[in-house]
C-alpha cells in the first residue's frame, strides 16, 4: 500500500506531486504505481540534495538494465539511520521505485530491503 | 535676556528619559535546558526518499504552510493556483524552505536558547536569529524582505513569543512557499510543554493576501536518535550525476524554474442561486467505483478541495454557458449539462493531465 504524500492526492482526479523537501518537484516520477526491482548496486552516490543507487538489474532473458534510483538528500538518509557505508558496491537489494513517466530505467524510491527482506539502517 | 535664554530652553527637546528596557529575557535560564537536542516537526519524519512521511498522515496534517486551508482573499488564491502549477507541472527546484514553511517541514530543527538570544536552525540551513533582549522590532525603514524575515522575540515565562515581518515569498529561493505578501506579519509562541516535545502558533496577518488572520499549531517532537544535524553543501545545485548506460536520464530534466504563468478566459458572475445548480458529487464515468470529482461552493465560485476530506479550496471560474475552469489545476475544464429544471446533472470537460473526461451527478 502506498502511504500517503506530504501533500495528498487532489481532488480524486489531480494527482499532486509532493515537494517534501526544498529541491525539485517530483513530477517526473509516476507516484501512482510502484515497480519492484532486485538487482545489484553498482554504485552508491551520498550526495547533496538527492542521493542516488545505480542498480544493475537482470532481466529473465539475462539482459542488463542500470537503474537510476533517486532518493532524498543525505539529512533523510541520516534522519533513517544510514550512513555513507549503509550501502557499497556490489550489495544485493530489492526495491520498490516510483517509476520516471518517460520510461527510462530510473525512478524514486519507494521502500528497500536486502535480499530476505530486512530493513537497512535505523529507526530508533 | 534671561527670559530670551529660558525660552530658549523651554524649545529644546528634552533628552529621552532612558527607559529600561523591557525584559525579554527568560527569567530562569536553565529551566529552557530541556529545548535543546534535534526536532522534528510532529508526523513529519520523512523516509528514505524524502518525500513521503515514515508513518501514516492524518488527513490535513501536512505541510500547513503551503496554504490549501489558509483564508485567502483573491489575491492570495491566485498565489496558492500559481503553487499548484509549479508543482503538477514542472521539474522546477527550491534552494531551501524558507519562513514560516521551514516551521513544519520535514527538514529536522534546533533551537539555541540563550538568555538575550535565540537562534532556530533547519538542517536546510535556514536560520532565524531572535533577539530577546528586550529591542523593539526593526524599523520598517530598516528592514527588507529576506527568506526569513527579521524576528525579536521576549520570554513571557516558558513560552517565546517571536514577531516576525518582512519575510516576503521570494519564488526563486522557494517556489512553494505561501504566497505572503511582503506586508506579512507572524506572531509565534513556542513553548515546551513536555520533555519531548515544543508547541508553537504561529498566527499570520497579512490584509494583501488573508481575509482574515490565518492561525497555524504546530508541534515539535524530538527527534527519535538524531544528536546533531548534518549540513551539506550543494542544495542549489542541479545534481545530475546520474549516469545511465552513458545516457542521463533524469539528468535531462529541465529545473530552469515554475512554468510560465498562462492566461485564462475572464471570469463570468455567477448568482449564488445559480451556483448551487452545479454544486454536488459526480460519479467520473468508466473510473472504479467512488472515484468521484466533489464540488463545492466557496464564496461566489465553483470549489473542489485539495485534500480529501477537506472543504474545496480550488476554485472554478465560470466562462458563461455552463462552462468553468481551473487555474489551478489548468487545463482542466468542465462543460455542464443542465436537466429541464436547470440543474446541472452531467458535465464533460478536461482533466488535469489534458485527457478527455465526463462525471455524473450522483
Amino acid at each position: 500500500m502506498l502511504r500517503k504524500r506530504f501533500l495528498a492526492a487532489c481532488a480524486a482526479i489531480a494527482a499532486l506531486a509532493a515537494p517534501a523537501q526544498a529541491h525539485h518537484s517530483r513530477a517526473m516520477f509516476d507516484t501512482a504505481r510502484t515497480q519492484v526491482l532486485t538487482g545489484e548496486v553498482r554504485r552508491f552516490l551520498w550526495n547533496n540534495p538527492h542521493c542516488y543507487i545505480l542498480l544493475r538489474v537482470t532481466d529473465a532473458q539475462g539482459q542488463q538494465r542500470e537503474y537510476s534510483i533517486e532518493m532524498g538528500a543525505p539529512m533523510h538518509l541520516q534522519g533513517r539511520g544510514w550512513t555513507p557505508r549503509t550501502l557499497k558496491a556490489g550489495d544485493q537489494v530489492r526495491v520498490a521505485i516510483y517509476p520516471l513517466r518517460n520510461g527510462d530505467a530510473g525512478g524514486e524510491l519507494a521502500s528497500i530491503t536486502t535480499m530476505d527482506g530486512q530493513p537497512l539502517g535505523r529507526t530508533r | 535676556m534671561r527670559r530670551a535664554v529660558l525660552a530658549l530652553a523651554l524649545l529644546t527637546p528634552l533628552p529621552a528619559l532612558a527607559q529600561p528596557a523591557r525584559s525579554c529575557e527568560p527569567a530562569d535560564l536553565t529551566a529552557l535546558a530541556g529545548w535543546h537536542g534535534v526536532w522534528i516537526a510532529e508526523r513529519l519524519q520523512a523516509d528514505l526518499n524524502g518525500r513521503e512521511p515514515v508513518g501514516e498522515l492524518p488527513h490535513g496534517a501536512a505541510l500547513q504552510f503551503l496554504g490549501f486551508a489558509a483564508p485567502w482573499n483573491d489575491r492570495g488564491l491566485a498565489g496558492l493556483e500559481s503553487f499548484v502549477r509549479a508543482v503538477r507541472g514542472s521539474a522546477a527546484q527550491s534552494n531551501g524552505w524558507s519562513f514560516p514553511i521551514m516551521m513544519q517541514s520535514p527538514a529536522p530543527l534546533r533551537f539555541f536558547v540563550t538568555a538575550r538570544e535565540t537562534v532556530i536552525l533547519s538542517q536546510y540551513r535556514d536560520i532565524r536569529y531572535i533577539p530577546t533582549d528586550g529591542r523593539p522590532m526593526v524599523p520598517e525603514e530598516e528592514r527588507w524582505p529576506t527568506p526569513w524575515g527579521t524576528s525579536v522575540g521576549c520570554w513571557e515565562g516558558d513560552t517565546l513569543v517571536v514577531q516576525t515581518a518582512s519575510a516576503g515569498f521570494d519564488a526563486e529561493y522557494n517556489f512553494i512557499a505561501p504566497h505572503l505578501s511582503d506586508e506579512a506579519r507572524f506572531v509565534e509562541r513556542l513553548r515546551l510543554v513536555s520533555p519531548d516535545r515544543i508547541e508553537n502558533e504561529i498566527t499570520v496577518t497579512d490584509p494583501a493576501t488573508l481575509t482574515e488572520p490565518w492561525v497555524v499549531k504546530v508541534a515539535y517532537e524530538r527527534h527519535p536518535f538524531l544528536d546533531r544535524l548534518v549540513h551539506d553543501g550543494g542544495h542549489s545545485a542541479a545534481n545530475r550525476v546520474v549516469e545511465v548506460n552513458g545516457q542521463g536520464t533524469i539528468a535531462a530534466l529541465d529545473e530552469s524554474g515554475p512554468p510560465p504563468e498562462p492566461t485564462f478566459p475572464a471570469e463570468v458572475a455567477l448568482s449564488a442561486a445559480d451556483l448551487q445548480t452545479y454544486v454536488g458529487t459526480y460519479a467520473i464515468d468508466g473510473a472504479p467505483p467512488g472515484t468521484v470529482l466533489t464540488l463545492t461552493n466557496l464564496g461566489n465560485r465553483l470549489a473542489t478541495p485539495a485534500l480529501p476530506g477537506r472543504p474545496g479550496t480550488l476554485p472554478f471560474y465560470f466562462e458563461g454557458d455552463g462552462v468553468f475552469h481551473s487555474r489551478a489545476l489548468a487545463p482542466m475544464r468542465l462543460q455542464f449539462e443542465l436537466d429541464a429544471q436547470g440543474r446541472a446533472v452531467r458535465f464533460t470537460g478536461t482533466t488535469p493531465e489534458g485527457a478527455p473526461f465526463s462525471g455524473t451527478r450522483q
